[in-house]
């Protein structure tokens, strides 16, 4: 593939990843896993993705602040703090720990709650 | 902060919950979020007692929309943190900057355009994923 249509894919794609962003809903690592077919490595890919979730949840943001969506910015300003000390630890600190057995116990946290999102009501409704 | 004298135990789940999605989202590079809009939507949405803060009911799409600003100030120190590590290549950044911004944008106008009940399988959809993903890769 030519140069041109490469940074038509990877724009595309990135467009694609964004507007999932942009719903709130992040992008699951989606981002993460184009670079990493794309030849970036695993760890620029993650520093990546975390840079294109600063631009497209920022435009989000100023797009719901516009549009006067509910935002509670109390709330926000509460919450962003903490994850500031959590990244600040995790940033520094985080070499020290094994990040693989993190990555597994988080990764089945989100499984089981994401499948109880999606089946739990329903196997509720059968019990 | 009327909320933290009505219910310190909430407040003090979400603070945990928050600190923990900024350590996984700055070791893990992604999935703090998610994590966070999940919480967030099961203490809030959960007998009423909406819009913590601020007195203001949120509902489903602003529980979303708060939980994504709230990891923005995160990802931009882990940013940093990547940078100062040499773990971070901006150079063909300028590729997928203009997408990220439209798309952003696009995303947040669709929020209040599609119906909840997809909001809710697609959030879902994506968490599973993305846990799926934490787990085999």
């Amino acid at each position: 593939m030519s140069d041109l249509g490469l940074r038509i894919v990877n724009a595309a794609a990135a467009f694609l990843v964004a507007v999932l962003s942009g719903l709130g809903v992040g992008s699951g690592g989606l981002f993460v896993i184009w670079l990493t077919l794309m030849g970036v490595g695993a760890t620029q890919a993650r520093g990546m993705n975390l840079l294109f979730f600063v631009f497209s949840a920022s435009a989000a943001f100023l797009f719901h602040l516009k549009n006067k969506r509910n935002i509670d910015l109390v709330l926000v300003l509460y919450l962003a703090a903490f994850a500031l000390l959590g990244t600040f630890v995790g940033g520094y600190l985080g070499k020290a720990i094994e990040s693989g057995l993190l990555k597994r116990i988080f990764g089945g946290l989100l499984v089981l709650s994401g499948c109880y999102t999606l089946f739990g009501k329903k196997l509720g409704k059968k019990v | 902060m009327s909320f933290l004298k009505r219910s310190g135990t909430n407040a003090l789940i979400l603070a945990a919950v928050s600190t923990f999605a900024g350590f996984c989202n700055s070791l893990l590079g992604a999935g703090g979020g998610i994590f966070l809009s999940l919480t967030i939507g099961r203490l809030l949405l959960k007998d009423g007692e909406n819009g913590l803060f601020s007195g203001k009911a949120l509902d489903r799409r602003d529980i979303l929309a708060t939980s994504q600003a709230a990891m923005i100030p995160g990802c931009a120190l882990s940013c940093l943190i990547y940078a100062q590590g040499g773990l971070l290549d901006t150079t063909n950044f300028s590729v997928f900057a203009i997408p990220a911004i439209l798309g952003g944008a696009l995303g947040a106008w669709l929020l209040s355009r599609i119906d909840a009940k997809w909001i809710a399988r697609i959030f879902a959809a994506l968490v599973t994923w993305s846990g799926l993903r934490m787990l085999l890769v």
